[in-house]
């Protein structure tokens, strides 16, 4: 509901990104103050610049993964800053790769409803069986849902990173700043996840008894792929975020040089900040000549603002329902296995290593993509709610710009933007929090439940009439 | 009001299923109110408000009469293994049937309020929102469209439930059953009314939205804007919200009974099943196939009643949004200036919600932990008579 209304609503919007390279231009003369912003070392001809320098290089590995599963469209590279729909060759490729998943989506749920896969369920007690076989069907349900989402939402994911190709430009060319950032932590991540993947098949195909045939190979490996995948996206996902996250903290940077001006003085005279590094860029502070760019930088940095927060909802728009649906999976499967922690721990002698490490490997590729995700939400969501903080700050100390400031506080004042799944909850790093407690209460639930089949085990009820 | 939007066939669908609701209303007696069309007004009519008491108080009647309900094998098996199921369920009778008779009663005696509220929605469609197209609100007309077809599934699901269950046919059944479905429509209706209203209000809302965005655009263009737009447009705002504020204090109690009721009927419809399916070992035959779509039915009739509410929360949310797109327009006049502060401190200070009781607002997130509560109490109901199982 709510992307289609604003998508609706935002196609004006396009029409307003013209006037604004026009309007800043006349400011971006070279000659303009030299020590903080210098003209780009490329230049006034980004343009010019070729393909060889690929978009989105920081986060290619997991891009390039996720294009190959379809869930990504192969889209084409038009320029430094903009990406273009993918060729009829390769959107038909995406097509075929997602058809394949329907296809074993559905082979793989037939089989789940016949005796094919009963040698997979071996477990000693019945409710478990029906926990497996409910946590694979949501596992299905997730990946298919993951898959759709993004079949459906290709021209708005395309349209997001061309959003945010054309505000690095732009800040490119205002500031000469590149902000790429190492996004290390997605190839991390992406090992660890197929690493886990794949102990946990060998987990498990050495605990099933007797030979093992071909369809639960196929249920298994395809189990894993799935799994992986929907893991995979919500690292992209984190990714995207962590993407915009650099790109609020850059615009609060530099406002933070506006704020705490007189005790520090300035570093590194006239010199450029490196390229790749936002953090080392020189705060144009204290010399009171700075704050005379205040006004066209602030509008400036309100401009980015408002696109960023497009984008940011955009993002969210385009994850929603895969973040619910993971979001409940990776719940139900945190769960689960906590309670088989419980019930081999608790149960006397009959410990067994094989499940203690299934249980272990989940938890742990579950809690650590929880933990990804809602850290990285939790600090996008900080990062954008505190431009109004620091602008409050520079309030105080200037007075000549206090109309421009007060623009923009008065439209933020009880507007906290959020990071939500579907507005049923707001992600952040109290959604840890949150999952866990509940996963607690489930937990005793759970427990209580098995005393109560135990206890009926043990002294049954007579038969009633 | 009623008119369709467009030319379009969903927008043409949708003005058939406002007439759908305006004519089925006027005939259980369930809207007291004639339409003048020389001055564009309701008036509330006391002969037909006199129709709708005795109409509805005789369906009630009837189907407390003619309750064979309990009689059908399938709910008797049921209850004969869990006697904790039967007791629930007569609870839940009484509570169903004081739901209805309250929801009428409320909405027989607020129609004072209802003719004031639904006259200034008219009078502002005529006075202001006419010249706006409308074409291009996809939203109202999906929702009304949706909640038209979940009203008609709703009764045919009920007749299918109450039929398809009961092993012999006779006068009194078809009796009881069609004043039920009569009765559950008369329901329904009300319910219907609240969230047209609210999506009425939506669509207000965003042409208000529209409108804002074609100022900045206009501004961005380097054309002026008189600050008169926009102190019109937040007087426009804020009569929406004074009008949103009005209609819930209105339906409060009737939405928040007959939310109740369908949270209510979908847990205990989901035990029922368990006990149904898993305790007695019944296999998946066509009866539980009956019983699960009216299940599916409930829930999204459920469903679309909080997301009219988030829809109008979340569109009145994007005002604030579009507001910020002025902040980096250079060389603003002063007076549009000033027009835009005001109109976004106001928005800061008053959002449009929809507060039911003093206990909850009505949108996604209260949805959640609606959903989740409920699966929560499905637990308890099931640990607690778990011997019986």
């Amino acid at each position: 509901m709510s992307p289609n209304t604003w998508v609706i609503e935002m196609p004006t919007q396009k029409a307003r990104a013209h006037p604004f390279p026009r309007r800043i231009s006349p400011y971006r003369t070279p000659s303009r103050d030299a020590f903080t912003r210098d003209p780009p070392a490329m230049g006034p001809s980004p343009p010019l610049k070729n393909h060889d320098h690929p978009v989105f290089e920081d986060i290619r590995t997991i891009m390039s993964v996720l294009k190959a599963s379809g869930l990504m469209p192969i889209y084409e590279q038009v320029s430094s800053y903009e990406v273009g729909p993918p060729t009829k060759t390769n959107e038909f490729y995406s097509f075929f790769v997602r058809g394949v998943v329907h296809a074993l989506t559905i082979f793989n749920i037939y089989s789940l409803f016949t005796p094919n896969s009963a040698q997979l369920f071996y477990s000693y007690r019945e409710t478990d069986n029906v926990n497996q076989w409910i946590e694979l069907l949501l596992c299905i349900l997730t990946y298919t849902l993951t898959v759709f989402v993004c079949a459906r939402n290709t021209k708005n994911m395309l349209r997001i990173m061309n959003e945010i190709l054309e505000l690095d430009e732009e800040v490119r060319r205002q500031f000469g700043a590149n902000l790429n950032q190492d996004f290390g932590f997605s190839v991390k991540f992406l090992v660890g996840i197929a690493a886990s993947q794949a102990y946990i098949i060998v987990l498990k195909i050495y605990a099933v008894q007797g030979v093992i045939t071909s369809t639960s190979y196929i249920l298994l490996a395809f189990y894993a792929i799935q799994n992986g995948l929907t893991a995979t996206y919500i690292v992209f996902a984190s990714a995207l975020l962590r993407i915009v996250y650099i790109r609020f903290h850059f615009i609060n940077q530099l406002l933070n040089g506006y704020t705490y001006g007189p005790q520090q003085k300035r570093k590194g005279g006239g010199r450029r900040r490196q390229r790749d590094n936002i953090n080392s860029y020189p705060n144009p502070n204290s010399n009171p000549a700075i704050m005379e760019h205040f006004p066209e930088d602030s509008l400036f940095i309100y401009r980015m603002h408002n696109k960023l927060l497009r984008i940011y909802k955009g993002i969210n728009d385009c994850c929603n329902l895969i973040l619910v649906s993971f979001l409940g999976y990776s719940f139900y499967t945190v769960t689960t296995n906590c309670y088989n922690l419980f019930v081999q721990i608790t149960a006397k002698g009959m410990v067994s290593p094989n499940i203690l490490q299934w249980c272990l490997a989940w938890l742990c590729l579950h809690v650590s993509l929880l933990a990804l995700l809602s850290r990285s939400c939790g600090l996008t969501t900080r990062e954008a709610n505190a431009t109004s903080q620091i602008l409050a700050r520079v309030y105080a100390k200037c007075r000549e710009y206090k109309n421009m400031i007060d623009k923009f506080l008065t439209k933020s004042i009880k507007q906290e933007v959020q990071f939500t799944a579907y507005g049923f909850f707001a992600i952040d790093n109290s959604t840890l929090f949150k999952i866990f407690s509940a996963v607690t209460t489930y937990l005793v639930i759970l427990i209580q439940f098995k005393q109560l089949e135990d206890s009926k085990v043990e002294d049954p009820v007579p038969e009633q009439t | 009001m009623f008119r369709p939007s467009g030319s379009g066939f969903r927008q043409r669908m949708a003005g058939l299923t406002l007439k759908g609701a305006l004519y089925a209303s006027w005939i259980l007696g369930v809207f007291p109110f004639t339409y003048d069309s020389w001055t564009r007004k309701l008036h509330r009519s006391k002969w037909l408000m006199a129709y709708g008491l005795v109409l509805n108080a005789a369906f009630i009647l009837l189907v407390v009469t003619n309750d064979t309900e309990s009689e059908t094998p399938m709910k008797m098996e049921v209850f004969h293994r869990n006697a904790l199921a039967e007791q629930i369920n007569g609870i839940h009778d009484v509570q169903s049937l004081s739901m209805v008779s309250l929801v009428l009663l409320r909405a027989f005696w607020k129609s004072g309020d209802i003719e004031r509220t639904l006259n200034e929605l008219l009078d502002l469609q005529h006075r202001h929102f006419r010249h706006y197209s409308l074409e291009e609100c996809r939203g109202f007309d999906r929702s009304v469209l949706i909640k038209g077809v979940a009203v008609i599934l709703e009764i045919i699901s009920m007749l299918i439930l109450e039929l398809g269950m009961s092993p012999n046919f006779s006068r009194q059944l078809f009796v009881g059953v069609t004043s039920l479905c009569f009765m559950l429509l008369a329901v329904l209706l009300g319910a219907t009314h609240f969230h047209l209203a609210v999506m009425f209000i939506y669509r207000y809302v965003w042409i208000v939205n529209r409108e804002l965005l074609r100022l900045v655009n206009n501004l961005a263009n380097g054309e002026t804007v008189e600050s008169a737009r926009v102190d019109y447009l937040l007087d426009l705002y804020h009569r929406l919200l004074e009008l949103s504020d009005r209609l819930a204090s209105i339906y409060d109690y009737q939405m928040v009974l007959v939310m109740i009721s369908f949270l209510l009927a979908n847990v205990l419809g989901i035990y029922f099943f368990i006990i149904y399916s898993i305790t007695l070992n019944n296999e998946l035959d066509l009866r539980s196939v009956v019983f699960f779509q009216a299940l599916i039915i409930n829930m999204l009739d459920f469903w679309l009643s909080i997301e009219a509410c988030d829809l109008a929360e979340r569109t009145a949310r994007q005002t604030s949004t579009i507001l910020k797109l002025f902040n980096d327009i250079e060389q603003l006049d002063e007076m549009v200036e000033r027009s835009i502060s005001d109109f976004a401190l106001f928005c800061t200070h008053r959002r449009l919600r929809f507060h039911h009781c003093g206990l909850f607002y009505v949108n996604y997130d209260m949805g959640f932990r609606m959903a989740i509560t409920s699966f929560l109490y499905l637990l308890f109901l099931i640990q607690f008579d778990y011997r019986n199982l």
